[in-house]
């Protein structure tokens, strides 16, 4: 059975992004309910419509958010486990919730408060008596030797892949750069200043071979997107964007990822993503030559060469040149990457700026449009298990 | 012999679960040793309660005298936790060793500048006595 073209993503919302900090006292529940509005009054359709909710990196109570909204009857609501990995893998089960007739209209939404009420700052290592039972005893191989954040754990997967395939901070610093670029032409993006290789090579070491601005930003909003079947679709206000293919998961070897550092053989120097990669081309009938653009999850600098990779725009191992050779730039790249300035310089909010940009990209209403652009990838965090991914077409 | 630990004894408090005790109570001995499967030999880390090769339950606990080598490493300058404040920067490696084949550990280099390190480098093991009840197995470059 395949999902093929069978929904379509009808609406995007968000709150205005904030830095750390900037949504002051507003709950989190609030943020979500901003992005929900914006999102349904987007697609032309009433908060009454929607009768399904699909979250990520441990969800939010359905019954407190359906009660706030006034969702006339919740006939669905889904989590996909882990942390940013889900964030696509959410919408591929609002998808599938649909064409299964589990539900007709389906609202993803996640909101982020690093501070204030609801707010945990990503990334920040709690000791003993704040660990969560998850993370368990495995972190007992991480914190007595000081490795505690995800910084850390990617710093030593890009060291791997420089030693490996000859790979430079100076092509960290062209992701870095390129995506800064893109986010000068956003006037929602927190960062827009340009900034030269000189700047990046210039920022304080974070985790060496990682500087500051190898690493993604830490701020606070709300996003949300609705989807529903493509036949409804044709009789909403926007040009449907449809869910060409899903995929998620990773192999399973891959294990806890960034925390054991198991993964094996060549996927150590890898984002996880190149089995889902083969199962998400198989599904589409589609290949890296037919992505127009591609919004891939930037946590890190390091993963979007990884990505490019995996993703088979060019052999392993050659991600450093063909980003340093401008590959990624949206007016003049083979494969403009993040058109919307992503997670190292837009807004980091766990992985659905990335999916709102696709559709902006497919509508043609990016702030950096790739002409013509009719079919766009867009993917999750890597680095863990699962993680997630969507060929998404006009 | 004891040398200063890179890092404070506030991160060493071990939450560890049946699977994995038996490594902490090994290393209170200075013995590092790792959960190996008895029917099909594979190694397995961090512990757990089945070979993810056969599926045996069967569980020994092998001893390797800790000669490794460097497979990648970090050196953290940026104390992402209060309670490293006053220890950065220090080095965390990921250790492999040639008799333990397919699993590797996460650490620490002692006793060598960041400046040379170098990916394939020769290990030994190095304890660090953080408490009566924690004893860390650190690496510092073979003599
Ligand atoms: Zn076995």
């Amino acid at each position: 059975m395949s999902l093929r073209d069978k929904t379509c993503i009808v609406g995007i919302g968000t709150t205005p992004f904030f830095r750390r900090g900037g949504s002051g006292t507003r709950t989190e529940i609030d943020l979500m309910c901003e992005a929900t509005l914006n999102a349904v009054a987007d697609a032309g359709l009433s908060v009454d419509d929607i009768d399904g909710f699909s979250f990520y990196h441990n969800g939010f109570d359905a019954g407190r958010l359906s009660s706030v909204l006034g969702i006339p009857e919740l006939r669905w609501s889904s989590v996909v486990s882990g942390g940013g990995g889900g964030s696509q893998g959410a919408i591929a089960n609002a998808a599938a919730a649909v064409a299964a007739g589990y539900a007709d209209v389906v609202l993803c939404v996640k909101a982020l408060k690093a501070t204030g009420p609801g707010g945990r700052r990503i990334g920040r290592p709690r000791l003993r008596d704040q660990r969560e039972p998850a993370g368990g005893p495995d972190l007992d191989f991480n914190y007595p030797f000081g490795l505690m954040s995800p910084g850390q754990s990617f710093a030593m997967m890009a060291r791997r892949h420089m030693h490996q395939y000859g790979t430079t901070t100076r092509q960290f610093g062209e992701v870095a750069v390129t995506t800064r670029l893109h986010a000068s032409r956003n006037p929602a993006a927190l960062h827009r200043t340009p900034i030269t290789l000189a700047d990046h090579d210039a920022s304080r070491v974070i985790a060496d071979p990682l500087r500051l601005l190898d690493f993604c930003l830490e701020t606070e909003g709300g996003t949300a997107l609705i989807v529903t079947s493509a036949e409804r679709a044709r009789s909403l206000r926007q040009t449907p964007v449809h869910i060409r293919a899903a995929a998620q998961g990773g192999s399973g070897a891959w294990g806890q990822g960034i925390y054991t550092h198991q993964m094996p053989g060549d996927e150590y120097t890898s984002s996880g993503h190149r089995p889902l990669a083969a199962r998400l081309y198989s599904a589409a009938g589609l290949g890296p030559e037919d992505i127009d653009v591609a919004e891939m999850y930037d946590h890190f600098s390091p993963l979007v060469i990884m990505q490019l990779e995996d993703y088979g725009f060019c052999a392993v191992g050659e991600g450093g040149p063909f980003v340093e050779d401008g590959g990624t730039r949206w007016d003049t790249g083979r494969l403009p990457v993040n058109t919307h300035g992503g997670n190292l310089s837009e807004v980091y909010l766990l992985g659905f700026t990335h999916t709102i940009e696709a559709v902006r990209q497919l509508r043609g209403t990016s702030t950096s449009q790739v002409q013509d652009a009719e079919v766009a990838l867009v993917t999750s965090g890597p680095g863990v298990n699962p993680t997630s991914a969507l060929i998404l077409r006009r | 012999m004891t040398f200063p630990s890179p890092l404070p004894a506030e991160l060493a408090v071990l939450l560890t679960d049946d699977d994995a005790a038996p490594f902490w109570e090994m290393t209170r001995q200075r013995r590092l040793c790792f959960q190996q499967c008895s029917d099909c030999g594979t190694f397995r880390q961090p512990p757990g309660p089945l070979c993810p090769n056969c599926r045996s339950r069967a569980t020994t606990w092998t001893e390797t005298p800790g000669a490794g080598t460097v497979f990648t490493f970090t050196t953290v300058v940026h104390p992402v936790h209060p309670a490293v404040v006053d220890f950065v920067p220090y080095l965390v490696a990921l250790i492999e060793f040639p008799d333990v084949p397919g699993i590797r550990l996460v650490s620490n280099l002692v006793e060598v500048e960041p400046g040379a390190v170098s990916i394939g480098m020769s290990v030994e093991v190095a304890w660090d006595e953080m408490s009566d009840e924690v004893v860390i197995p650190r690496f510092r470059p073979a003599a």
